[in-house]
């Protein structure tokens, strides 16, 4: 998890942002023990109370769950439901900008589809697919 | 939960702190910010009990601070005019806080007094001033008090002991919450160990509310002039530099973020505005109407 404290993403959506991150990579399994707000303050010496509201922000779409107290732990399905939310984002943000952009500048459906063959047999695009599956 | 309710305090026919309304949650971590003349230590002294109001009232968990001594045994200032006797040793300081103190817990002192290297029989006038800052804060922290008024903890120290002093205030909320109300005119260091933020100007409390909100209330856009003043609402911006075809505009931000996601696709850079700048932008706002009330934002 990083974050930015000179950044313009608010910090308690940083820490969701994050967390979310670390599930989807495996760094926290499914019904394991997640952060706690006090272990996010310490490290990045910031106000509990902030770590607190980006957890908050998890615990309310289902992603983290509290057990015991106080404990906070990974929801089963964490992992379907935050990738099911980023492809909601990636469908209707990021690939409506594309088209978007592409036909301002000029391009076709029918070549932007083209150039996302040619990009997708490219190295760099290829690593970046790999790691989101 | 300490509550102020139209406080007012003037000083020779000169409103110092004028019609303050507010209140503070108990353990919270709250910081004052203004600039010098700004009310902020008379604030706290009235929060303290040390100074009378004038009019309104200033009260901690239901009852009036002034000459209450119950109230008071709860809640420790520290300014720098501690009543601290110069010609007195350290360890005489220590001993008297531990007497005056019930639960006294003296850790954060006597750490520092080892790392410095401090010899605990030299006395107060000979410490530098920053040396004098770190004692009477550490001490206050070791008061064990649950209420804590901190008067600038920063000034007079050097930028590592500002982080240094930083990650303490941190640390000792966390091992033990308490209601710490910590004002300052420098937000640098201090923003983000804080949860709420007041901003003060001529005696007036003219903001206050949680630091996750108030990265709302800003943004900077840099980018060619002619696009970003074509994509923004004029009478959002608070200010506006630049040089050439290019600028800067520092909004109030009600952008959702999928429209600052399309204005950094056509090339606009964005970035956040700093404490110490909103600061600045509000108190203008504030300055231009007498009516003004950041529920406007």
């Amino acid at each position: 998890m990083n974050i930015d404290l000179n950044s313009v993403i608010p910090i308690y959506i940083q820490i969701a942002d994050g967390i979310a991150d670390d599930i989807l990579n495996g760094i926290l399994e499914e019904e394991a023990p997640a952060y706690s707000q006090y272990q996010i303050a310490k490290y990045y010496k910031i106000n509990p109370a902030t770590a607190a509201k980006g957890i908050q922000m998890l615990v309310a779409e289902g992603i983290l769950l509290k057990k015991r107290g106080a404990s906070m732990y990974v929801a089963p399905g964490a992992k379907v439901r935050i990738r099911s939310k980023r492809k909601e984002h990636f469908i209707h943000n990021l690939l409506v900008d594309v088209i978007r952009e592409g036909k301002k500048l000029g391009f076709s459906i029918a070549e932007i589809k083209d150039m996302m063959d040619q990009i997708a047999e490219v190295d760099i695009l290829h690593d970046n697919l790999q790691s989101t599956e | 939960m300490i509550t102020c309710n139209q406080l007012s305090r003037t000083f020779c026919n000169k409103p110092a702190i004028d019609r303050v309304t507010m209140s503070i949650d108990s353990n919270k971590m709250v910081g004052i910010i203004g600039g010098s003349g700004a009310g902020k230590t008379t604030l706290l002294k009235m929060i303290a009990g040390y100074l009378q109001p004038t009019s309104g009232s200033v009260s901690l968990n239901g009852k009036n601070v002034f000459d209450n001594l119950d109230v008071l045994s709860t809640i420790k200032y520290a300014g720098d005019d501690e009543m601290i006797i110069p010609s007195m040793k350290i360890a005489d300081i220590i001993r008297h806080y531990a007497a005056f103190y019930p639960r006294w817990n003296g850790e954060a002192v006597y750490d520092w007094l080892q790392r410095s290297d401090l010899k605990d029989n030299i006395k107060y006038k000979e410490l530098s001033k920053g040396m004098q800052r770190q004692l009477q804060i550490r001490a206050a922290l070791g008061s064990r008090m649950p209420v804590l008024l901190l008067d600038e903890p920063l000034s007079g120290l050097d930028y590592y002991s500002s982080k240094e002093m930083c990650s303490l205030l941190l640390e000792e909320y966390m091992n033990e919450p308490r209601t710490m109300v910590i004002s300052t005119h420098n937000m640098k260091e201090m923003e983000h160990i804080l949860e709420e933020i007041i901003f003060m100007y001529k005696g007036r409390l003219i903001l206050h509310k949680p630091l996750s909100v108030l990265q709302h209330y800003a943004i900077r856009l840099t980018g060619p002039k002619e696009l970003l003043l074509s994509h923004i609402e004029e009478k959002s911006i608070y200010e506006c530099e630049g040089f050439g075809n290019n600028c800067t505009i520092a909004i109030r931000n009600y952008l959702t973020s999928r429209e600052r996601q399309q204005l950094e696709q056509m090339g606009i850079s964005i970035g956040k505005v700093d404490i110490q700048d909103l600061y600045i932008y509000v108190t203008r706002l504030a300055g231009q109407e007498e009516g003004y009330n950041d529920a406007d934002f």
